[in-house]
Order: structure tokens, then C-alpha cells, then sequence
């Protein structure tokens, strides 16, 4: 009983925030907050991550680029997931938030794009002996940068606001279906993976590292979000 | 008719055909007249041609007939909006997807590729220029608004060309290697009936964005 009444003040906050006014004064008000959270959390899970961090068996000191990595790679599909829910809750309940958000989480999610495919070639070339191969898995990440890309280049070109959050929505709606299913295609067509990329090292499995992992996925959402807020208050509501 | 329409538009019809047969023209010129590398390469840059050949014409689809106000007739007709981007994307595929794909095998000749890739050449071109219509009108109705947003269409729809143009140059390269390609065959007819049975109401909806 308990429980669920929280759940309902949860959702009706949820709905709450839905107005815009409401949601810049309350991410107003956070900003701060999360700006120097943002510093801190940055600053301590990088110099964790590659510093106080032993050094693999087999790869050595390289295997450390895996905490700035797999965050970012994380983040770059979870910006996507939040441009498309953002832009279907748009579509459906033409609420304004939910657009800006989708709108926010483009930048956010094309930079992180590239960090994971930067820091991906980084550790490649001495792991794999070559900076970039036509794998699946990083063909369909260089193809979601294109589609930042151009999300952010239809939101750019169209003058009407409203027009553009139309289209963008639509847009957003057709390549998850487009885009993402084209990994799960060539999977189909080529299952083994790419050479020397034999799943995890021995020291996955310790709970140590799997914290770290966790602290540093934890500090890309931070930045992510903090990104996403800053992106918003510089937005069209405020003409 | 929107097809015959599409021909006498000027320029759509034969201009697709002349710019694949010069892509294909100019790429022994640039990577040398070797036969074995030439038919290596053939299958996927005559897919390339063609898809390129395809995104020229793409902003005419609708361009014109929404600057003279056709379009608003169209919308204001019986016939529902989607069915107006069936017929649009129907007319490009007629006017460039088909020549294009009788053309290729013959094109293929020029490049050293053999008669059973010059088939599958034909078979996977037939099988996925209607995917490559269909994305590009609804690329086109995206940017309907746009001023000269033929730069924007094409960072639009390319990324999402890539899986047709992946699979169908893929079914070439392995009948050209004597190997089955009936799988990625199958695939390429899978995306252009997943486009046809979704893209008309995303491009139903993004033309009554534009128009309203």
C-alpha cells in the first residue's frame, strides 16, 4: 500500500515536470549542483581508473582506456534511447520537455559516439594491430555518428520550431528501426567477432573492478545529464 | 501517370542512367584498367554508382510539385497522403531504380564482372532500388521545407541506405567468388518490404508536418 502510493507521487512528479516552466526551474536549480558534481566524479574516475588501477595480464596498462570506453560507447546508445523515447512521447503527448530532451540528448550522444570510436581505435592499434577494421560492431557505431549527425543538421534547418520537432520525432522514430537493426543483420551474415577480441579478461570477474567499471559508467551519465541540462537552458523556450 | 508525369518532369529519367554509366566510365580510369582488379571491385562500386545515381534525382520527387502547390491539391484529393508517397517513390523507382538495374549487368561488362554476378547484379539491384526509392522520398519529405536541402537529404539517407547497399552488393561479391547468395538476397528484399509496409506513414505524417 505504502509502496504504491510513492510510486503514484513519483509518476504524478514525473508528469509534473512535464511543464516546462516547472522543469527549468527545477533543472535550473540542480545545475549548479551538477556541474561541480560533474568535475568531481570526472576527476576522481579518471584518475582512478588510470592510475590506481593494476595493469592486466595480457594487455598491460592499455586495458585502463576501458574506463573512459565503454562508459562513453554506453552513453552514445543511451543518448539514442533517450532521443527516441523523448521523441515518441513528443509525438503522443506533445509535451514540450520531452522534445527538448530528445533534442538535448543528440549532441550528447554524437560526441560520446566518438569518443567510443577515438579511444576504441586507441587501444585497437596496439591490441588488434590496426586502428579501425570493418567490423559490425564498429561499421554500426560510425553510421550512428552519421545519424547524430544529420538529426542534428534536420533540427538546424528548419526554421519553425514546432515543425522541427515534428520531423526530427518522425526521424528519430525511422532509424532506430533502420539503423539499429542493420548490427543484428550482419551478425546474422558474420557471427564470429573481430580477431583478438576473444570475450573478457581474467580480471572481469573481481568485484573490485566491476565497482570501478560501474563508478566510472556512473560518472559518463553524470556528464551526460549535466551536458543535457546545460544544452536546455540555452533552448527555444526562452524566445 | 505520376509516373509519366515523373519522365516529362525534364532531366530525371535519362540523367540517372548517363551519371551511373559515367561513374562507371571513370572508375578503370582511376584505379587502372587491371581485369582481376577491376572485377573485384565491380560489384561494389557498381552498388555504389547506382545508389549514388539514385540519391541525384531525390529532391525532384516532391520539390516541384510543393513550390507550385501541387502538392496541397494532392493533399486536399481523396487519395490519402501515403498512398501519394507510394506513387511518388513507385515513379522514381520506374524512372531510375528499373533502367538502372537492366543497365548494370551491361555496365557490369565494363568492369570484367562474369554473367552470374552480372545476374545477381540485376537480381539484387531489382530487389533492393525499391527500398533505396522508398527511403529516399521519405528523406525527401523530411526536407520538403528546406532551401536547397539537397546536402541535408543526402546526410539523411545515406546512413540509411547502408544496410541495402551492404547486403546487395554482398549477394554480388559472393556470386561473383561462385559462392550461394541466396541469403543476402533474401535480406535486400526484406528491407524493401520492411520500408514499403512502414516508411509510408512516417511520410505520411512528415508531408502533413510540411504542409500544414
Amino acid at each position: 500500500m505504502n509502496s504504491t502510493s510513492k510510486s503514484k507521487h513519483l509518476w504524478n512528479l514525473f508528469w509534473k515536470l512535464a511543464n516546462p516552466k516547472v522543469f527549468m526551474g527545477w533543472s535550473g536549480r540542480w545545475l549548479p549542483w551538477l556541474s561541480w558534481l560533474t568535475v568531481l566524479f570526472l576527476g576522481s574516475g579518471l584518475i582512478w581508473g588510470f592510475f590506481f588501477t593494476p595493469d592486466d595480464i595480457r594487455q598491460g596498462s592499455t586495458v585502463k582506456i576501458i574506463y573512459l570506453h565503454v562508459p562513453a560507447a554506453l552513453m552514445a546508445i543511451n543518448g539514442y534511447l533517450l532521443m527516441f523515447v523523448g521523441s515518441l512521447m513528443w509525438l503522443i503527448r506533445r509535451q514540450h520537455v520531452s522534445v527538448l530532451a530528445a533534442k538535448a540528448a543528440a549532441p550528447v550522444g554524437m560526441t560520446m559516439t566518438l569518443i567510443a570510436l577515438a579511444t576504441g581505435a586507441i587501444w585497437g592499434q596496439p591490441m588488434w594491430g590496426t586502428y579501425w577494421v570493418w567490423d559490425p560492431r564498429l561499421t554500426s557505431f560510425l553510421i550512428m555518428f552519421l545519424f547524430y549527425a544529420g538529426y542534428i543538421a534536420l533540427w538546424a534547418a528548419i526554421d519553425d520550431d514546432d515543425t522541427a520537432a515534428d520531423l526530427t520525432s518522425v526521424l528519430a522514430l525511422v532509424g532506430l528501426g533502420l539503423c539499429l537493426a542493420q548490427p543484428l543483420c550482419s551478425f546474422v551474415l558474420e557471427p564470429r567477432p573481430a580477431s583478438g577480441y576473444n570475450g573478457y579478461s581474467d580480471r572481469w570477474n573481481q568485484a573490485r573492478e566491476y565497482f570501478e567499471c560501474i563508478f566510472s559508467t556512473a560518472v559518463a551519465y553524470d556528464a551526460g545529464v549535466w551536458t543535457a541540462f546545460s544544452n536546455s537552458s540555452t533552448n527555444w523556450y526562452a524566445h | 501517370m505520376i509516373s509519366v508525369l515523373a519522365v516529362r518532369s525534364g532531366g530525371g529519367f535519362g540523367l540517372a542512367l548517363v551519371f551511373f554509366l559515367i561513374v562507371v566510365v571513370l572508375i578503370p580510369l582511376g584505379l587502372g584498367p587491371d581485369q582481376s582488379t577491376l572485377a573485384l571491385v565491380a560489384p561494389g562500386l557498381l552498388w555504389l554508382g547506382a545508389l549514388l545515381a539514385c540519391l541525384l534525382s531525390l529532391d525532384r520527387i516532391f520539390g516541384l510539385d510543393y513550390e507550385d502547390g501541387s502538392l496541397d491539391l494532392l493533399a486536399t484529393s481523396p487519395l490519402p497522403l501515403e498512398a501519394v508517397y507510394i506513387a511518388k517513390a513507385a515513379a522514381h523507382w520506374l524512372t531510375t531504380g528499373l533502367p538502372l538495374a537492366l543497365a548494370a549487368p551491361l555496365l557490369g561488362v565494363l568492369l570484367n564482372l562474369s554473367f552470374d554476378a552480372g545476374k545477381a547484379m540485376c537480381f539484387s539491384l531489382l530487389l533492393g532500388t525499391p527500398a533505396l526509392s522508398l527511403i529516399g522520398a521519405f528523406g525527401a519529405t523530411l526536407t520538403l521545407g528546406v532551401k536547397r536541402g539537397g546536402l541535408l537529404l543526402s546526410l539523411l539517407v545515406l546512413p540509411l541506405y547502408v544496410p541495402t547497399l551492404i547486403f546487395g552488393a554482398r549477394a554480388v561479391r559472393s556470386a561473383s567468388l561462385g559462392q550461394a547468395f541466396d541469403v543476402p538476397l533474401i535480406i535486400v528484399l526484406a528491407i524493401s518490404l520492411g520500408t514499403v509496409a512502414i516508411l509510408p506513414f512516417a511520410s505520411g505524417a512528415a508531408l502533413r508536418i510540411n504542409l500544414r
